[in-house]
């Protein structure tokens, strides 16, 4: 009787499963989604993934929820691992940094950026190349006839030391790259004349450059910036670099190509939403931008490159 | 006079009903998690971020800090009451303080901590107000040479915590700062001893490694007994429940330097606040008639850090209000709530919004007579607690910190870890080699490390760097004298050579 009972119901399961399995297909999305953040709550990464999800849920982007889950630690590794292991899966989607590539670069993670699908980059968030106003440096002209300069840095293997180094080799000026552990310390490094250069992120050290504290040189991004009018941008200076730090998004790899095309949508609605422009671009006085899925993979792999590049002058590859 | 006036203003400002109810909702959120072991500060203001974003912005800043320095008043209690630093500004608090608590005076303890935080927290704000912009500019000037100079100083006041056997108290603190170098070293970017662990990547966590050493290396340890029967003191009487205000008179001198120390090293951006309890803790041990007594349950020994960490969470704000810089992972998520509310933090906030900044700093004086009026009340709750037999008391303890260490970063291998460090924790004691040291390894370790190579970095490998700068020089001569007096007096003065006994628990 029980074995009975038991091979109807997998029978009833069984032919319950092969209809219902087209019909998800054609309604993408019907589950809720898991934003998997690689950085703790209260970090830059978290109130980008949070803004976004509110105002998705604000402007009912989808018919679904979206649950933000940090999973922070090991520079993002936790995240990418556990985002990676959700192949196939289009209910999650991750954030990135600068560590996306630079942990597979050097060996210390197994998952590098091809094991994602990426999915859209929604806004830049520039940096201002800024020294001590007691320091007398008034231009970019000024710093490169020091000869030396100590650039602060939070780490080693980011987008500051990088600038530093593309700084180096484009002007001549010999940079000593000094790694601090975050933005605030090195701020207060260069107040106090321990340093000499900042790429600074512009909200934290606008007050600073009204104050009179700090001299703004340079803008690193292709545009100036709205709140610092008069700063030229590096290539306006014939310094040729280009670099902001790309707020982007990915999902897990092997999506159906209409699912992406589905959610790079609803973020570029986000992108270009005027709560996304009050809620986080003006406050962070960064640049909007839209790349959409091939636009941001074409972009990742030159990123990609210039790590390559940067960590193997440092000796920092994985070795083959 | 002007700044009196406008204190007075920001005061009356601050008792309006929304303000008091915002400092009284964050002080008990902070006393909460700062008695709750492996949930620290920065963790709660992260918490309560997104929350009260929809609130006027000082009323979100009021309730922000108030849980800040309330985590601080917190953190004395899990370290007097159970001998697990929540964090590592209670660490020297547990030295005396978690002997008194197996002695049968927790009250005792625990009061001496609420004294110390009170009278620690009044003169940092006298201080406050009165020096703040000096001190601002004080702590930028601070750099990477005098950061190593004032690191190598702190690490040779860890001598003074004595142990009976100086070599072990050496070995413990060269593993704590060989376990600081774990994870990817942010100077060169390559990685450390992660044995190939992802999870090493950003090294260990000092509550994790606090919690499994002091925690559960504690709790294997008692197992290890024969009877748990043996552990329960039984001389505890209802009246060791309550403070004693006759402690705050014999120890006023403690408080004072204790405060100030607190004050002037907490401002410095790092580990201030942690360093500052050292030297307070050292101070305090070299100012007593009778020093044997540290370690053992001196109730000096209680009042000068808990004076010295809480004075250290009001100086860590100095930075952050004057120049706009934060001091400290908790401040730099605070920093973050200031522009998400739409505030720019920099030199110009005192100036341009004083209808901002002086109602803030008068629910500082607000939330810390809240919070002594609260622990006070609270006290002889929470040392009833020593009534709890080990037998329950053991597998909460074990529950409560797992949990914990799991919600840091939701993670299964931290838990791990955790466990690893309570059978070194267990090595330890049954070997007789303090922790302390190890633990103060851990965080001070990698401080010196990334000043002294940041230091040669900037000027380019030339090591007189540390001999140029004044301060640097200063606390280098300060250093040596610390070893060369006492030598030299016994030279001079050839006095018989006392042996100076100091053990700890």
């Amino acid at each position: 009787m029980t074995i009975f009972c038991k091979t109807i119901a997998r029978a009833v399961l069984f032919t319950g499963m092969l209809s219902a399995a087209p019909a998800v297909a054609a309604e993408y999305p019907s589950r809720d989604f898991t934003f998997v953040v690689h950085g703790s709550a209260g970090g830059g990464s978290d109130i980008i993934a949070r803004t976004v999800t509110n105002i998705i849920a604000q402007k009912k982007l989808i018919p679904t929820k979206i649950i933000v889950e940090n999973r922070p630690g090991g520079s993002g590794v936790i995240a990418y691992t556990y985002l990676a292991a959700r192949k196939d899966n289009p209910y999650y989607l991750g954030t990135m940094s600068g560590s996306f590539f630079t942990t597979a670069l050097s060996g210390d993670s197994t998952v590098s950026y091809e094991d994602f699908t990426p999915l859209a980059a929604i806004a830049e968030d520039p940096y201002v190349m800024v020294v001590s106003a007691s320091s007398g440096i008034e231009s970019v002209k000024d710093l490169v006839a020091k000869g030396h300069a100590n650039f602060g840095a939070t780490g080693v293997l980011t987008d500051h030391a990088l600038l530093a180094r593309m700084f180096q080799d484009k002007t001549g000026l010999k940079a000593s790259v000094v790694p601090y552990g975050g933005d605030g310390e090195v701020l207060a490094a260069l107040l106090g004349g321990h340093i000499d250069v900042q790429f600074g992120n512009p909200s934290e050290v606008l007050e600073q450059i009204k104050a009179g504290r700090l001299v703004p040189l340079a803008m690193t991004t292709t545009e100036r910036v709205s709140v610092l009018p008069d700063v030229p941008t590096l290539k306006e200076q014939n310094v040729d670099i280009e670099l902001g730090q790309l707020r982007a998004f990915v999902m897990p790899k092997g999506l159906k190509p209409a699912d992406v095309a589905y959610m790079q949508n609803v973020f570029k609605q986000v992108a270009d939403s005027p709560e996304w422009k009050a809620q986080y671009l003006d406050k962070n006085n960064a640049n909007a931008v839209f790349l959409d899925s091939a636009a941001l993979g074409e972009r990742f792999k030159e990123l990609n490159d210039m790590y390559r590049g940067f960590m193997k002058e440092m000796g920092l590859l994985k070795k083959q | 006079m002007e700044t009196l006036s406008l204190l007075l203003s920001g005061l009356s400002v601050a008792i309006g009903p929304s303000y008091l109810l915002a400092t009284f909702s964050g002080v008990m959120l902070g006393l909460a998690v700062g008695v709750l072991p492996a949930l620290g500060p920065s963790a709660a203001i992260a918490i309560l971020l997104p929350v009260i974003l929809n609130f006027d912005p000082l009323v979100a800043m009021a309730a922000l800090a108030g849980t800040y320095y309330g985590a601080m008043y917190g953190g004395a209690v899990t370290s007097i009451l159970l001998g697990i630093p929540g964090e590592s500004a209670a660490m020297m608090t547990m030295l005396d303080g978690y002997p008194l608590a197996r002695s049968g005076q927790a009250g005792r303890a625990l009061g001496m901590s609420i004294f110390a935080s009170f009278v620690g927290g009044l003169i940092a704000l006298i201080l406050f107000v009165a020096v703040s912009r000096q001190f601002a500019e004080f702590a930028i000037a601070f750099g990477p040479a005098e950061m190593t100079s004032l690191m190598i100083m702190s690490l040779c006041f860890t001598t003074v915590l004595g142990g009976d056997n100086k070599f072990k108290g050496f070995i413990s603190l060269a593993l704590g700062v060989w376990l600081g170098m774990v994870g990817i070293d942010i100077i060169s970017g390559s990685t450390r001893y992660t044995l190939g662990m992802p999870n090493l990547l950003e090294g260990f966590e000092f509550t994790v490694v606090a919690i499994g050493v002091f925690g559960l290396g504690q709790i294997l340890s008692a197992l290890d007994q024969q009877s748990l029967g043996k552990l329960a003191t039984p001389s505890y009487t209802f009246r060791s429940l309550f403070p004693r205000l006759a402690d705050v008179l014999v120890c006023w001198k403690d408080l004072v330097v204790g405060s100030i120390i607190g004050f002037v090293v907490g401002v410095l951006p790092g580990a201030g606040a942690t360093t500052s309890t050292i030297f307070a803790y050292a101070a305090s041990k070299r100012m007593s008639k009778t020093p044997e007594r540290f370690g053992k349950g001196a109730v000096e020994g209680v009042a000068a850090p808990e004076a010295a960490n809480n004075a250290a969470s009001y100086a860590a704000m100095i930075p952050l209000l004057t120049l706009g810089i934060p001091g400290s992972a908790t401040t730099a998520v605070m920093m973050g709530g200031l522009l998400m509310l739409g505030l720019q933090p920099g030199p110009l906030l005192f100036t341009t919004r004083p209808d901002f900044v002086w109602p803030l700093i008068g629910t500082f004086y607000i939330g810390n007579i809240m919070l002594v009026v609260l622990t006070i009340v609270l006290t002889p709750l929470l040392a009833a607690m020593v009534f709890v037999a080990p037998r329950y008391l053991f597998p909460m303890i074990c529950s409560v910190v797992l949990y914990g260490i799991y919600s840091i970063n939701n993670s299964v291998f931290d838990m791990g870890v955790g466990l690893a460090f309570g059978v070194l924790g267990y090595l330890f004691d049954k070997l007789r080699y303090p922790a302390v040291p190890a633990l103060l390894g851990l965080i001070l370790g990698p401080i010196l490390e990334q000043g002294i190579r940041r230091a040669l970095i900037s000027s380019q490998g030339d090591p007189m760097i540390f001999l140029e700068r004044p301060i640097s020089l200063t606390l280098l001569l300060l250093t040596l004298a610390l070893f060369v007096l006492p030598a030299a007096k016994r030279l001079l003065w050839k006095r018989p050579s006392r042996p100076r006994t100091l053990e700890t628990p």
